[in-house]
């Protein structure tokens, strides 16, 4: 059982590799603006972190009006709106830092791409392509590095050189 | 399923304590409008209400004493509130300066917010909600009126 569970998450973490280090940096790129924005701007406005701006927020809280949000989606966030507007914004806020250090990175991408899922075609559609921009934006770096992870510029590419090193 | 269910209720317990606290407040807007001429109507836009800026929301002056009021209640974690009032559907005041702001105590608060339309000074008196019917002789019409906080 732990040998699985050590093999599943060597199988995560451990990134793919570009044959040049130029093409890493390349998408390394994007991976770090989108995490900054994420953590810093989209997901820091609705969940508390210590630098969130949103008054009377506090640490790992997300906003009031966030849960009522996620309710009028209907379904199963209506269900449990409390849960997935807490995880969506845990994904944006803390999934974004984790993609701006590679860390976890697809973890992160995964929950970073549900997200985007939900607030593209249940929040955003009908509102114009323009209102779901930003949310595509986000959904193609998560999709991309759900495959790639961190690759060598990234926390993930050090454990995982440590973790192979310890196999050998 | 079930076992997806339990834990998805599990988890929802857990995490409605890492939901932002909200409070009820409830005010009232009481607005002077004597001196002023060919009043049709008397309303307020603001961000607060759940129509944005878009369409103002009626004030009422029923003994006709040219003071205009509204009354909100609303449970509600935002910051503060800003907002104008207008004349006649769309005829806003204070035109070229700031909108009027409300900031909140992170607490349970009543507040009257007294002006006169189109001057900048304003006066706000607040008390702690103490869950009793509010009777303020100068509140003649009450409004219980469901307003949303969503962010713009």
């Amino acid at each position: 059982m732990k040998t699985h569970f050590l093999k599943l998450s060597k199988t995560i973490i451990t990134p793919v590799i570009q044959k040049h280090w130029f093409a890493d940096l390349l998408f390394t790129i994007p991976r770090f603006v989108c995490g900054m924005l994420l953590t810093l701007s989209f997901g820091s406005d609705k969940f508390g972190l210590p630098w969130s701006n949103t008054a009377n927020l506090g640490f790992f809280e997300v906003v009031a009006w966030f849960p009522k949000d996620v309710a009028e989606y209907g379904g199963i966030f209506a269900l449990f709106p409390v849960f997935f507007a807490w995880m969506g914004a845990f994904a944006e806020a803390v999934g974004g830092l984790f993609l701006v250090l590679g860390f976890k990175t697809r973890i992160a991408s995964f929950l970073i791409m549900c997200t985007m899922l939900v607030a593209i075609f249940l929040q955003k559609w009908g509102q114009g392509t323009w209102a779901m921009l930003p949310a595509i934006g986000f959904l193609w770096v998560s999709i991309y590095h759900l495959y790639l992870g961190s690759g060598r510029f990234g926390i993930d590419y050090l454990i995982s050189k440590k973790l192979l090193s310890k196999t050998k | 399923m079930k076992k997806l269910m339990t834990l998805l209720t599990i988890t929802t317990i857990i995490f409605t304590s890492c939901v932002q606290e909200e409070f009820d407040k409830k005010v009232t807007f009481l607005v002077d409008t004597n001196g002023l001429e060919n009043i049709k109507s008397i309303g307020i836009r603001g961000n607060f209400l759940p129509n944005q800026w878009r369409e103002s929301y009626p004030l009422t002056d029923e003994n006709k004493d040219g003071i205009y009021e509204a009354t909100f209640n609303e449970k509600t974690a935002v910051y503060g509130i800003n907002f104008k009032f207008v004349k006649n559907g769309n005829d806003y005041e204070l035109k070229g300066s700031d909108n009027r702001e409300i900031v909140f105590e992170y607490k349970a608060e009543t507040i009257i917010y007294k002006t006169t339309f189109n001057k900048e000074h304003s006066e706000i008196t607040r008390k702690k909600n103490n869950h009793e019917k509010n009777n303020h002789h100068s509140i003649i019409d009450y409004y219980i009126y469901k307003c949303s906080n969503k962010r713009q």
